[in-house]
C-alpha cells in the first residue's frame, strides 16, 4: 500500500559564514512512517532539523508539508503547520509545573472571568499525559523535581499536544533529536511504544540517534547523511548496522591531505599517563598513555566522555578516581594554569567562547599564554610581543592586516592559526587539540594539519579530538575509541596502515 | 566501603546518583534562608531576651519591614527576568516627595487627599514603564537605564519641594502610620496585601508564569508566540507600582516628603532578594523567597541596633553577616549537569 | 541676639561709611568694612563674574538656605550693577564629584570666579581650594577642613574659612536637652556621619555637656548618617527597649524629624525631649508646638551670602586677603540656639519672613 506523502525536503543547502553545513540533502516522510536519520557528528542532521522547525532558514531548497510549500519563519509557524520538535537541549522551564509547561503560551485558552483556571489546565494536562502513556506523571509537579527521562516524556507530550491543538485530525510531523540519550532501556521501550501509537494514528516521526540499534528497531526507513550530503536512503528491510556504518563513513583517507609522509614514529618516552582515571557519572577506568612526539586521537560521539577526559588532563575538572601522571610525576591539578606550568595546553573547541579574545589584537592574543616570558621585572615589553607576533604571522601565513588587527576581523581559519601560534609560542609540549578544524575551510584545514605535524616534529605531543573520524584517523599515530564513558578500543594508526572507519564506528555506537 | 560500592556502579548509575545528590542539595538550599533567619532570631533573643521579643519591638520590626518588603517584591520580578532595577532610591523618593506636596502639607495649599497619593504612585508606575520600554526597545541594559532614572527621579523629587521638604498635615494621613489592625500596623498591612497580590500574579496568572520563562531562556516563550518585550515592560511597570507604594508608605512613616525616603534602599533590597534564593541569572526563586530575604535583612538591622553594637563596627558586622548568609543560601556556580 | 546685633551694626555702619580704602585696613576698623561700589572699577563691573556655592544635597533644608544666601547676594550684585552668572555645584555627597565640579567651574571662569564651598569631607578641602587657586579665582570654605590646613597656604585665593562652632552648638543643644529633663534620665544619641568633622565636633560638644550632668545616662547611641529614615528606624527600635527614655539628642534636624516620628508612633511625642541642629522649619515649628526642645540656627543664608561677599571684595580688589589679619580669615559664624523661649522671635524673622542682610558689610558675619 502506497502511503501518502506528509513532508518532503528537497535539495536543502545551508552555509554559515562560508562553510557549507548542508550541501543539498533530501528527506521524505510519509504518513504513519518513522524515518531514521543517522550520520557522524557534523553530518548535518541537527542543521536540517533546525531548518524544518524554523529556528534557522535554509540557504536554498524547498520543503512541503501536506503537499503545500512549507517555509516556517519560527517554531510557532512550524507548530501551526503541524510540525513539532523535541530539542536535544530540553526546552522546558524547570521552575514551572508540568501542566504549565505543556500549555505554556496557551494559558489564555483557560481564562475564565480574568482568572486562569489552573485546575482545568492540570486536568487537560493529565489527559495529554495519559495520551502519551505517561499518566503516572503528576501535572502539578515542578519540572525541576523530575528526572531527565520523565522530563523527556513531558517534552514529547507537550510537542504532541502543541502540533495537534486545534485540529485533531491533522497529521503531524514530530522531530525527535537524540531523544534517548538520557533514557534507560525501559524508558526507551516506553518511548518506542509511544512513537508507534503516534504513527498508528497517521503521524510521521523523524528519529535522530547515535544508537544505531535503536534506529534500526523503530524506523521504517533510514536516511544516512555524510558531510552535509545524502549518503543513503534504505528501507528497513535492507538496512543492517554494517551497511549503515559503511554509508556513514565512506570516504577513504587521502595520503597527502593529512601529510602522512611527515607522520613520524613517536619516542618510547611516556609524557602523560592516566591510571584507571574516572569522573563520576561521565567516564571511568580510563587508561591512556601518550608518548613523546605522538598524536593520539580519541574518537567518540558527543557524550562519550572524550571531552571531559581532556578537561581533566588540562586541569579544568578534577577526576573523582584514578591517577594522572605527567612526565613521570603524579599530579593533581586544580586549575588549568597549574597544568600549563607542566606544559599542558588545550586549544578549545569553542574558539569564540574560550579560545580567543575577540576584541584584542592578534599580537595580544598570541602573547596571552606566555606573557611572563615577554616581561621584564613584571612589566610586559610591548616590543617583544610585537616581534613575536610578526614572526608567527609570517611563519603561519596568517592572513591579517597586521599584528594590530583585531581578532574579529580575521576569518575562522586564521583565528585558529592565531590560537595555534599562541600554543606554539608558549612552552607547552603537551597540546590538546579539541576539534581544531571546526568551522574552517578546506585550505585552512590543510595548513592546520601541516602545523600539527610540525608541532610533533619539534618533539611535542598532541591529543587530538578530531572534528571528523576521518581526520582523527588520518592525523593520529594511535586512535582510542570511547563509548558511553568507557574506552572500547585502541588502534595503531601508522602511516599506510590506518584502521578502517567502519571498525572504529562499530565500537563508537 | 562506599568507595568500592561506587566502583561497582555503571556510569549511567553514577550519573543518576549525581543528579539525585544535586537535587538533594538543591532542596536543602531551599531551606537555608529560613535557617539563617531562625539563627538570627535565636542569637538576638539570647542576647536581648525579652526586649527583642517584646510586643513593641515586634511592631517596630513589622514597621521596618514594610518598605523593604514592598521594594524587594518589585525587584524580585525584575531579577526573575534576569534584569536589574537600580532606580529604586529615586522612584521611591520621588513618589514620596510628589505625594507630600499634593496632599495637605506645610509647603503649599494643595489638598488632593487620596488622589494626591494615587497621582504620586502613577508617576512611579510611569517611570517603571519608561524604564522597561527604553530597556526593551532601545536594547540598553536595564541597569544603565534604571540607574539613569534613579538620578532623574531624585531630581524630580528635589524639584517637587524645591529645598524645603513638605510636612504633611492631612489628619487622616498623619493618623494612618499609628493605626493598627489585629496588632499589625497599617503600613505593614499595605505591604502584606501587595505581597498577596504578588503571590497571586506569580503563581496564578500566565504573566507570572511567563516571567519565569523569560528569565530561564527567552527563546522558549518566543517560540510559542509570547511577546517577550511586553512581559519585560510589564515587569518593570509592576516594579514601578510597588516602588511608588513604598514611597508613599515612606512618606506616611516620616510624615515628611523628601528624596531621602528612598535613600539606600536599593542594595539591601538586592541582597534580600538574592539571600532569599532568587537567582540573579533569572528564572528561579520568587516572591515567597523574598519574604524570608527581607525578614533576614530587617531582623538583622533591628537586632544589631538593639544589641547596641558600636556604630563604628556595626556596618562591618552587618556586611559579614550578609556575606555569610549569601554563602549559605546562594547556589554557587556548580557545574551544570546536562547531557 | 540677632536683633541686638542688627542695631549695633547699623550704628557702626553709619559712622564708618566711606572711610576705608582697600589698602588701609587696621584690625579694629575691619569689623565695619563696607563695600563702596564707587571704588569698583567699571571694567570689573562689566566682567561676567561666575558665582557658585558648592554643597552636598539640596534635599537638605539647611543646605538649601546656603543656596538662598547666594540668591540674596546676587540681588545685591544686581543692585551695584555687577555682571554675573550664578550656579549651584551639587556634589550629592560625592567627594570626586565635588572636586570635579569645582575644577570645571573655575577653569571655565578663567579667574573671574568666586565660590562658597562646603567640602564634603575634610580631606578634600584643599583640593577644592587648589582647583580655584589654579584658575586665579577666590574661594571661601566652611565647616570641614583638616586641622593643619590654613588659608595662608593658598594666598590670596583661599580668602576665608569659617565654621559655626560645632562643639559649641552640640554642647548648647545637649545642655538645653538635659535642662529640659531636669538634669537626670536616659538619653539616646543619634550621631551624624561617622568620621565627619562636624559630626565629631557636635558629638564632642555633647560629651562635654554630659560631663556636667552626671545623672544623665546614654542608653543607646548609633549613627543615623544624617538621614531621617535611619534615625526613625534607630529610635523606633530603641524605644521598645527603653520606653522610659527622657531625651533624644540628634546631630542634625533631619534626624530629629525621624526621632520625633518614632516618638509619635509610640505615643510619646511631646513627652520626650528632642534636639537637633540646623533649624529646619519643621523642627522650629515643633519647638513652637512643644514637641521638640531645641535646635541651632547656623544660618546658611548668612554663611553662603557673606562668604561670597568677602570673596567678591577680594576679587574686586577692595581687600587684599594677604594683608588681612588671620582672625578675619578664619573665624566662627554666629549661631542662634532656638528654644521655646525665643522660638516665636526666631520664627518671625526666619520662618515667616526671609531674613534680610546688608552684604556691603562683609565682616558682619563674624561672630563676636
Amino acid at each position: 500500500m502506497e502511503k501518502k506523502l506528509l513532508f518532503s525536503a528537497n535539495n536543502i543547502t545551508k552555509s554559515f559564514y562560508g562553510t557549507q553545513a548542508l550541501k543539498g540533502v533530501d528527506l521524505e516522510v510519509h504518513e504513519g512512517e518513522v524515518v531514521g536519520l543517522v550520520g557522524e557528528n557534523g553530518a548535518g542532521k541537527s542543521t536540517l532539523l533546525k531548518i524544518i522547525i524554523g529556528v534557522q532558514p535554509q540557504t536554498s531548497g524547498e520543503m512541503t508539508m501536506h503537499g503545500k510549500p512549507f517555509m516556517p519563519e519560527d517554531p510557532m509557524a512550524a507548530n501551526k503547520a503541524g510540525v513539532g520538535m523535541v530539542f536535544q537541549e530540553q526546552s522546558l522551564i524547570v521552575n514551572l509545573s508540568v501542566g504549565q509547561n505543556i500549555f505554556f503560551g496557551h494559558e489564555k485558552d483557560f481564562k475564565h472571568l480574568g482568572f486562569v483556571n489552573w485546575s482545568k489546565v492540570y486536568e487537560e494536562s493529565k489527559r495529554v499525559l495519559e495520551e502519551v502513556n505517561c499518566g503516572y506523571i503528576n501535572p502539578r509537579t515542578k519540572v525541576i523535581d523530575l528526572n531527565f527521562a520523565t522530563r523527556q516524556m513531558v517534552e514529547i507530550a507537550k510537542v504532541v499536544n502543541m502540533t495537534k491543538s486545534g485540529h485533531d485530525n491533522q497529521k503531524c510531523l514530530i522531530l525527535l533529536d537524540e531523544p534517548t540519550s538520557v533514557l534507560n532501556e525501559a524508558e526507551v521501550q516506553n518511548l518506542f511504544t509511544e512513537i508507534r501509537k503516534l504513527t498508528a494514528k497517521g503521524h510521521g516521526v523523524v528519529f535522530v540517534s547515535h544508537h544505531l540499534d535503536e534506529v534500526l528497531e523503530i524506523s521504517d526507513r533510514i536516511y544516512v547523511y555524510k558531510d552535509g550530503e545524502n549518503a543513503g536512503n534504505m528501507d528497513i528491510k535492507d538496512a543492517t548496522e554494517e551497511k549503515l556504518y559503511a554509508a556513514m563513513v565512506g570516504r577513504e583517507t587521502t595520503t597527502e591531505y593529512y601529510h602522512l609522509a611527515q607522520q613520524r614514529k613517536p619516542d618510547e618516552e611516556i609524557v602523560l599517563e592516566t591510571k584507571d582515571m574516572g569522573l563520576s557519572g561521565v567516564f571511568k577506568h580510563c587508561n591512556i598513555k601518550l608518548h613523546k612526539g605522538e598524536i593520539l586521537g580519541i574518537c567518540g560521539v558527543v557524550g562519550s566522555g572524550k571531552e571531559e577526559i581532556c578537561s581533566v588532563v588540562c586541569g579544568d575538572l578534577k577526576p573523582t578516581s584514578g591517577e594522572l601522571h605527567v612526565k613521570g610525576r603524579r599530579v593533581n591539578y586544580s586549575s588549568p594554569s597549574q597544568a600549563l606550568q607542566d606544559g599542558i595546553l588545550m586549544i578549545p573547541m569553542e574558539r569564540h567562547a574560550e579560545g580567543i579574545v575577540r576584541s584584542m589584537t592578534v599580537a595580544e592574543n598570541i602573547a596571552l599564554s606566555n606573557a611572563p616570558l615577554l616581561s621584564e621585572r613584571g612589566i610586559v615589553r610591548k616590543k617583544k610581543i610585537d616581534d613575536q607576533a610578526n614572526a608567527w604571522i609570517q611563519k603561519l601565513r596568517i592572513k591579517t592586516t597586521g599584528k594590530d588587527a583585531e581578532m574579529m576581523s580575521l576569518s575562522g581559519g586564521n583565528q585558529q592559526k592565531v590560537v595555534f601560534a599562541r600554543a606554539l609560542a608558549s612552552e607547552a609540549d603537551i597540546i590538546i587539540l579539541n576539534h581544531p578544524t571546526r568551522g574552517v575551510d578546506v585550505g585552512a584545514k590543510e595548513e592546520i594539519y601541516a602545523l600539527t605535524r610540525e608541532v610533533v616534529a619539534q618533539g611535542k605531543s598532541v591529543i587530538l579530538l578530531g572534528d571528523t573520524m576521518d581526520e582523527c584517523i588520518g592525523m593520529s599515530n594511535r586512535v582510542i575509541v570511547m563509548k558511553d564513558g568507557l574506552i572500547t578500543g585502541e588502534f595503531q594508526a601508522d602511516a599506510g596502515e590506518k584502521p578502517s572507519q567502519v571498525s572504529i564506528v562499530t565500537l563508537m555506537m | 566501603m562506599a568507595k568500592e560500592n561506587q566502583a561497582a556502579l555503571t556510569i549511567q548509575e553514577e550519573f543518576a546518583n549525581k543528579i539525585k545528590a544535586e537535587n538533594r542539595r538543591e532542596k536543602l538550599i531551599k531551606w537555608a534562608p529560613v535557617l539563617v533567619l531562625a539563627a538570627l532570631i535565636i542569637v538576638f533573643t539570647a542576647a536581648r531576651g525579652t526586649a527583642f521579643f517584646s510586643a513593641s519591638n515586634l511592631v517596630a520590626i513589622l514597621n521596618q519591614w514594610a518598605i523593604p518588603l514592598l521594594v524587594a517584591l518589585g525587584l524580585t520580578f525584575v531579577i526573575m527576568l534576569g534584569s536589574i532595577d537600580l532606580s529604586i532610591d529615586g522612584t521611591v523618593g520621588m513618589a514620596g516627595s510628589i505625594a507630600s506636596v499634593l496632599v495637605a502639607n506645610t509647603l503649599n495649599s494643595n489638598n488632593l487627599g487620596i488622589f494626591g497619593i494615587i497621582i504620586a504612585i502613577l508617576c512611579s508606575v510611569f517611570v517603571g514603564f519608561l524604564i522597561g520600554l527604553i530597556h526593551v526597545k532601545l536594547k540598553i541594559p536595564s541597569f544603565m537605564v534604571s540607574f539613569a532614572f534613579q538620578n532623574i527621579c531624585i531630581g524630580i523629587a528635589y524639584i517637587s519641594y524645591s529645598g524645603t521638604p513638605a510636612t504633611i498635615t492631612d489628619p487622616l494621613l498623619k493618623a494612618l502610620p499609628k493605626t493598627s489592625f489585629l496588632g499589625i500596623p497599617f503600613i505593614t498591612w499595605v505591604a502584606l496585601i501587595m505581597l498577596v497580590v504578588c503571590i497571586y500574579i506569580q503563581e496564578f496568572t500566565p504573566f507570572g508564569r511567563h516571567i519565569y520563562a523569560v528569565g530561564t531562556d527567552e527563546t522558549i516563550p518566543r517560540s510559542v508566540g509570547i511577546n517577550v518585550d511586553v512581559v519585560k515592560i510589564k515587569v518593570f511597570t509592576l516594579a514601578g507600582l510597588l516602588f511608588g507604594i513604598a514611597g508613599v508608605i515612606g512618606l506616611l512613616r516620616l510624615g515628611q516628603g523628601q528624596a531621602g525616603i528612598g535613600k539606600d534602599l536599593m542594595f539591601p533590597a538586592q541582597a534580600a532578594v538574592v539571600i532569599g534564593g532568587t537567582s540573579l541569572a533569572g528564572g528561579k526563586g520568587g516572591v515567597i523567597n523574598t519574604i524570608v530575604g527581607t525578614l533576614i535583612m530587617t531582623v538583622l538591622i533591628n537586632g544589631l541596633t538593639m544589641m547596641g553594637v558600636n556604630p563604628n563596627i556595626k556596618t562591618g558586622i552587618q556586611g559579614v553577616i550578609i556575606l555569610v548568609a549569601v554563602i549559605l543560601t546562594v547556589k554557587r556556580g556548580a557545574t551544570v549537569i546536562s547531557k | 541676639m540677632k536683633m541686638k546685633k542688627f542695631t549695633a551694626m547699623l550704628m557702626t555702619a553709619a559712622m564708618a561709611v566711606g572711610t576705608f580704602s582697600a589698602t588701609a585696613m587696621a584690625s579694629e576698623d575691619l569689623s565695619s568694612f563696607t563695600i563702596d561700589p564707587a571704588q569698583i572699577p567699571q571694567e570689573k563691573l562689566d566682567t561676567t563674574l561666575s558665582v557658585a556655592v558648592s554643597v552636598r544635597g539640596l534635599e537638605n533644608p539647611y543646605i538649601n538656605t546656603i543656596k538662598l544666601g547666594m540668591d540674596m547676594f546676587c540681588e545685591y550684585l544686581d543692585s551695584i550693577g555687577q555682571k554675573y552668572e550664578a550656579q549651584v555645584l551639587d556634589s550629592g555627597g560625592s567627594n570626586d564629584e565635588e572636586i570635579n565640579n569645582m575644577k570645571q567651574f573655575s577653569a571655565k571662569a578663567n579667574g573671574n570666579a568666586i565660590a562658597y564651598a562646603d567640602p564634603n569631607e575634610s580631606a578634600i578641602c584643599t583640593a577644592l581650594v587648589e582647583a580655584m587657586a589654579e584658575s586665579g579665582g577666590y574661594i571661601g570654605t566652611a565647616w570641614n577642613r583638616e586641622d593643619e590646613d590654613t588659608v595662608e597656604d593658598y594666598n590670596p585665593n583661599w580668602v576665608i574659612h569659617t565654621s559655626p562652632d560645632d562643639f559649641v552648638n552640640g554642647k548648647a543643644t545637649a545642655t538645653a536637652l538635659f535642662e529640659s529633663m531636669g538634669g537626670s534620665g536616659q538619653v539616646f544619641v543619634v550621631e551624624g556621619l561617622l568620621g565627619n568633622t562636624c559630626a565629631n565636633n557636635r558629638r564632642a560638644g555633647f560629651d562635654a555637656a554630659l560631663e556636667e550632668y552626671p545623672d544623665i545616662e546614654v542608653v543607646a547611641e548609633d549613627t543615623g548618617n544624617w538621614n531621617t529614615t535611619e534615625a526613625l528606624t534607630l529610635v523606633e527600635t530603641w524605644l521598645s527597649q527603653y520606653p522610659e527614655v527622657g531625651g533624644i539628642w540628634c546631630a542634625n534636624d533631619n534626624m530629629a524629624t525621624g526621632a520625633m516620628q518614632a516618638l509619635d508612633g509610640a505615643g510619646l511625642l511631646g513627652k520626650v525631649g528632642v534636639t537637633g541642629i540646623d533649624a529646619n522649619t519643621d523642627i522650629v515649628e515643633a519647638i513652637a508646638a512643644g514637641n521638640a526642645t531645641a535646635t541651632v540656627s547656623s544660618n546658611g543664608y548668612l554663611q553662603g551670602g557673606y562668604t561670597l561677599a568677602i570673596c567678591y571684595a577680594a576679587w574686586a580688589g577692595l581687600i587684599d586677603p594677604e594683608e588681612l589679619p588671620l582672625e578675619y580669615r578664619e573665624f566662627a559664624t554666629p549661631a542662634t540656639l532656638v528654644t521655646a523661649e525665643n522660638v516665636e522671635e526666631y520664627k518671625a524673622e526666619f520662618v515667616d519672613a526671609s531674613p534680610e542682610f546688608d552684604f556691603s558689610q562683609i565682616f558682619w558675619c563674624k561672630a563676636d
